[in-house]
């Protein structure tokens, strides 16, 4: 057997690691052992991540507002440790931009996060296009659960040239096989990223998404709490990527991407 | 004193070409070993793809071509229920399993489309819980919110309660009915592949004991790197993790447990 270097591997990187797409909170669907900041932190400092990525899963389904509070709070406690994501609540049509300006303008957001599945708002209603403003205006991320559209994507970000939009989860999710046009979109539009947050993950798919996508669009992403954080970090780390690549993806892509290169 | 090194014993690995595979299966002891100095995984379990995807009977037997000598690889055979008499049952069942050293069972209900139910598969739990064969459930799960069969799981484990049972790709959605039937079935396990819950594997083994748990990967489908990680970065004791690692399907494999 050769020598058994997977322990050596995790518990002693050096990779600076900044979690691009995480939660808070609790789940409808199924229960989450303490979801809330303190022990996503502890985690963190486990692991060795350095900052995370948030928007409790409250401002999903039901609360945006509120879920936007907490984020806050959380910034304030952790600011070194804890990215802000503004949560809406798009049905709620007259309440989009005021409170998109409350996050950005007094609650220090970082991005803007969609989630049309659980908000029970398609991608195709017209109050998105207040949100692509918004985001244009101010050269905002958008992290969407799903644009819902390969060619609704393609031609948003040739419409709004200085938003960046991220395709959650797609990355994670792929069996290293079928065809993606999400991916070929993020190959070839500097402004389209996926992320790799997902389970189940497929053998070796890492690897080869890279090799299709490039390692420069790809970004690092947990659920956490909504998943496990430590499962997250271990298919990167444990991956056959340079260390080069791998640091790409676990924070380098996200700053460029927010512009805090 | 320097900590020993984890052992991992991987209790859910394919041998064997996949449906839809493109080069990545494991098709011969070469493809495994490979795959065991990658991830540093010292012992496997192994069933065959033949046997799941095609004919457990041929299955089974071109198992034992593929392993050949080979060493810390161990078998666990693919059955079928009693019906239809395309696969032994009884006596002759009870020699198969004894005579080729099997060390595990593994029953594919959704892939051979068949009920686990008492009704249906009594005669078959009954052998495997005469041996204390470990079984392994595959109900070919590919995401947290397929459904499990609970209720057949728990009248399984209630009515063998010698016959230790691991369900596979168990992920992060079932914990509302798995920690109940944690409880109330001391022979039910589960291996961590797909456990992707927080503070997940922690919780459980607080809660039901470590040796409740079995590292497995489901390689090659699915990535080593996820259960790897989030057993090294738990936040268990060394004798937890090393548990769960590979003592679970050790205590299992040698009937330390259950007889």
């Amino acid at each position: 057997m050769a020598d058994v270097g997977f322990e050596q591997k995790l518990l002693s990187h050096s990779f600076k690691i900044i979690d691009s797409h995480a939660h808070l909170g609790s789940y409808s669907r199924f229960h989450i052992e303490q979801g809330g900041i303190e022990e996503l932190i502890r985690q963190m400092d486990r692991i060795k991540v350095e900052k995370i990525t948030i928007s409790p899963m409250i401002g999903l389904q039901t609360d945006a507002k509120l879920a936007n509070d907490i984020t806050h709070e959380c910034i304030k406690q952790y600011p070194s440790r804890v990215l802000g994501m503004a949560t809406l609540n798009p049905n709620r049509e007259g309440e989009v931009i005021d409170e998109l300006e409350r996050c950005f303008d007094t609650l220090g957001m970082t991005l803007i996060k969609l989630h049309p599945e659980e908000s029970k708002c398609p991608m195709s209603r017209k109050v998105y296009e207040k949100v692509y403003a918004f985001a244009q205006e101010r050269s905002l991320p958008i992290l969407n659960h799903d644009w819902q559209s390969p060619e609704r994507l393609a031609k948003l970000a040739e419409t709004y040239p200085a938003v960046r939009f991220v395709q959650a989860h797609n990355g994670g999710n792929w069996d290293g096989k079928r065809e993606d046009p999400y991916f070929d979109l993020a190959r070839d539009h500097e402004h389209i990223y996926i992320d790799i947050c997902a389970s189940p993950i497929f053998y070796d798919a890492l690897e080869k998404l890279v090799e299709y996508v490039g390692p420069k669009k790809i970004l690092f992403g947990s659920d956490a709490p909504f998943l496990n954080l430590a499962f997250e970090v271990g298919k990167v780390i444990l991956s056959n990527l340079s260390d080069d690549d791998k640091q790409l993806i676990f924070a380098d892509n996200f700053l460029r991407m927010i512009g805090q290169e | 004193m320097e900590k020993e090194p984890l052992k991992l014993f991987d209790a859910n690995c394919m041998l064997g070409i996949a449906p839809g595979d493109q080069g990545i299966s494991f098709d011969t002891m070469k493809e495994l070993e490979t795959y065991r100095n990658r991830f540093g995984i010292s012992e496997v379990l192994v069933y065959a793809a033949m046997a799941k995807y095609y004919n457990p009977i041929e299955g089974n037997a071109h198992l034992h071509t593929l392993i050949g000598s080979a060493e810390n690889v161990h078998t666990c055979y693919v059955v079928l229920p009693s019906g239809t008499g395309e696969f032994p049952m009884g006596k002759t069942l009870n020699r198969l399993l004894l005579d080729n050293r099997a060390s595990a069972v593994r029953m594919c209900p959704n892939t051979h489309d068949y009920e686990i139910s008492l009704w249906n598969c009594s005669n078959l739990y009954e052998i495997l819980e005469e041996l204390r064969m470990p079984l392994f459930l595959d109900f070919d799960l590919q995401h947290w919110s397929d459904r499990v069969p609970w209720d057949a799981i728990y009248e399984l484990c209630s009515h063998y309660p010698s016959l230790p049972v691991v369900l596979t790709r168990i992920g992060c959605g079932y914990n509302r009915n798995l920690f109940n039937l944690m409880d109330r079935c001391e022979n039910l396990h589960f291996e961590i592949s797909y456990f992707a819950a927080n503070l997940g594997i922690e919780t459980v083994a607080r809660r039901f004991g470590a040796d409740r748990m079995l590292f497995g990967t489901d390689a090659p489908i699915h990535t080593p790197s996820c259960p790897i990680g989030m057993l090294v970065y738990s936040d268990l004791s060394d004798d937890e993790k090393q548990m769960i690692a590979g003592g679970t399907l050790k205590n299992l494999i040698g009937g330390k447990k259950h007889g």
